[in-house]
């Protein structure tokens, strides 16, 4: 497979609400090369989680396929996924939810590495304490930090804690969805400074949800706008942000906060 | 210091909580003159909300507050709650910024912003209805008669702040407090109730107090703006000026981060940090701390609003 990581082909998700039929998802293709910034931006509703979700192989679509390296992932049942779960990592937007607060820094960050299914993609001889040590410096992480737990952190604290987790078992891709809207101002330069460097230094292939044109810019080389379950607009970030294609971008352009004045 | 003309003078006000007295708002002071809109921006924990919650008299009840809040010259510290309630949600009112838990989830929404009305006016002439059909008109709602029946589950995040709106706006108010009121909603949705808010507040001539973390928006609601930091206002200033040359240290590294258009896609971020180090917060806390900090703290508004205004 020439220079393609991820490959999603037609892909729709349809969830059953009660009698009502949501088309979450209609008819989505795209393709991830290694390396790539991928930038998904839409509006509530608009469909990026649920694509998300379906490319990590947390959910399964209704119809279509997604393949990680050239492995058809759909069809596959829980057990053969472990190559996407140790290649796939994910942050979430919410740091005060998505870690486990009855847990000690150190076990939420080595927690991948314990995963029976990512286990066996591993090396078996993977020092926890080792890599507990690597990940923490490379977000930045005091090592006292990690006997303590979760509320002992503030929001930009945790959401390192989260990036250093996704990084434990070294995956090829690292997707975030809406890393940084739970952040203030403040820390949300640092967080974002953080990840551009991890991927750099990494070569992390990066797929990063976001409601913010702006953060996605930042972040990524390429974005793809969602609107009601379709992607309307895909193309270079350069592109999209100087030169967007359909109405829809122009109206999330045209609506982003500018300073008065300014 | 206190003009007649004043709406809203706060003066040294101090928010302590519980036995410890964690001291949530330290010695924080300034005016509002009637239609006057001033945005508050700092992060979480810094005191902006605490600071509108005391203004409405809404703290809980292990607050200890000092310090004077006048409304129209009256002081409103020590007053009956049944006296503030007559003002709350009348002459002022708020928007607090998640709509759903906002609204009653068994309620029809015509009801709870009627509700609003005949608590202040009464219903004696039957005007109530009326007067919510005409509000929700107002704030923008398309076909006011079929929303007014509809459960807060049937409208969207959009429609739902917009009917916050209308019931924070249904008795005139003077000041209306907005916490942090388009967080919740999508961009395309923020622009229009952003742009609605502007209409109405200019309609009502009301004053308006703006709480957000986003720059951007606060520079599009205030002509004035209040950073606030560690409970504390750090710097005051036209909001032209302050997002162009902001004066404090923490405001520069503020603005500089929330400026991501000013930045070429991949290189770094300007962070607080660069302008306002970690140490030299603590610095600034301990003296707080310290016996001699009421001096300090004065001293040290002066020179920030000195260093604002040259």
């Amino acid at each position: 497979m020439s220079g393609e990581l991820l490959r999603a082909e037609n892909l729709t998700r349809v969830y059953a609400d009660g009698r009502r039929r949501v088309n979450a998802l209609q008819d989505v293709s795209l393709t991830v090369a290694p390396g790539q910034r991928l930038g998904i931006v839409g509006e509530s509703g608009s469909g990026k989680s649920t694509l998300i979700r379906l490319l990590a192989g947390l959910d399964r679509p209704t119809t279509g396929q997604v393949w990680f390296d050239g492995t058809e992932v759909t069809g596959r049942p829980e057990r053969e996924l472990g190559f996407l779960r140790a290649a796939v990592q994910l942050v979430f937007q919410d740091p005060w939810s998505s870690l486990n607060p009855r847990m000690r820094v150190a076990d939420i960050i080595t927690e991948p590495l314990r995963s029976k299914l990512v286990r066996r993609q591993l090396p078996a001889d993977v020092d926890h304490r080792a890599r507990l040590a690597e990940v923490m410096a490379e977000v930045d992480l005091p090592p006292e930090f990690a006997d303590r737990y979760p509320h002992e952190f503030s929001g930009g604290q945790r959401q390192r804690i989260a990036i250093a987790r996704a990084l434990a078992p070294r995956p090829d891709v690292l997707i975030a969805d809406e890393p940084v809207s739970a952040l203030d101002v403040s820390v949300r330069a640092q967080v974002m400074n953080l990840l551009n460097d991890l991927v750099a230094s990494r070569g992390l292939t990066l797929i990063v949800v976001s409601h913010d044109l702006m953060v996605v810019r930042h972040l990524c080389d390429t974005i793809a706008v969602m609107q009601s379950g379709r992607i309307v607009e895909h193309g270079s970030a350069e592109q999209v942000y100087d030169d967007p294609r359909t109405g829809y971008t122009k109206t999330l352009l045209a609506a982003i906060p500018r300073f008065a004045g300014g | 210091m206190i003009t007649p003309r004043s709406l809203l003078e706060v003066t040294d006000l101090t928010v302590e909580f519980g036995r410890r007295r964690t001291r949530a708002v330290n010695a924080v002071s300034f005016g509002l003159e009637p239609g006057e809109r001033l945005g508050i921006i700092g992060e979480s924990g810094s005191g902006k909300t605490v600071t509108a919650l005391a203004v409405m008299g809404l703290l809980a009840e292990n607050a200890h507050v000092t310090g004077s809040i006048r409304w129209r010259g009256e002081e409103l510290l020590g007053r009956p709650e049944r006296e503030l309630a007559r003002l709350r949600g009348n002459a002022m009112s708020m928007v607090f910024q998640e709509p759903m838990t906002a609204l009653d989830p068994t309620m029809r929404v015509g009801r709870q912003v009627a509700e609003a009305f005949v608590l202040h006016r009464g219903d004696a002439t039957g005007s109530a209805r009326a007067r919510t059909v005409e509000m929700l008109d107002a704030v923008g709602l398309p076909d006011a008669e079929r929303i007014a029946d509809a459960f807060p589950h049937q409208l969207s995040g959009g429609q739902r702040q917009r009917v916050i709106l209308a019931m924070a706006l249904v008795n005139g108010p003077d000041l209306v407090i907005c916490d942090e009121p388009t967080t919740a909603l999508d961009v395309t949705v923020q622009a229009k109730v952003l742009e609605l808010l502007d209409e109405v507040l200019t309609a009502e001539q009301a004053a308006c107090l703006f709480i957000s973390h986003d720059l951007a928006v606060v520079s599009q609601v205030s002509r004035q703006v209040m950073v606030m930091l560690d409970g504390e206002v750090v710097e005051r200033a036209p909001a032209d000026r302050l997002f162009s040359a902001p004066g404090h240290p923490y405001t520069q590294g503020l603005v500089a981060t929330a400026r991501l258009d000013l930045v070429p896609p991949g290189e770094r971020l300007p962070t607080v940090e660069d302008y306002y180090t970690q140490e030299s917060r603590a610095e600034s806390q301990a003296r707080l701390s310290s016996p001699e900090a009421d001096a300090g703290v004065g001293e040290r508004n002066e020179e920030h609003g000195q260093v604002g205004r040259s």
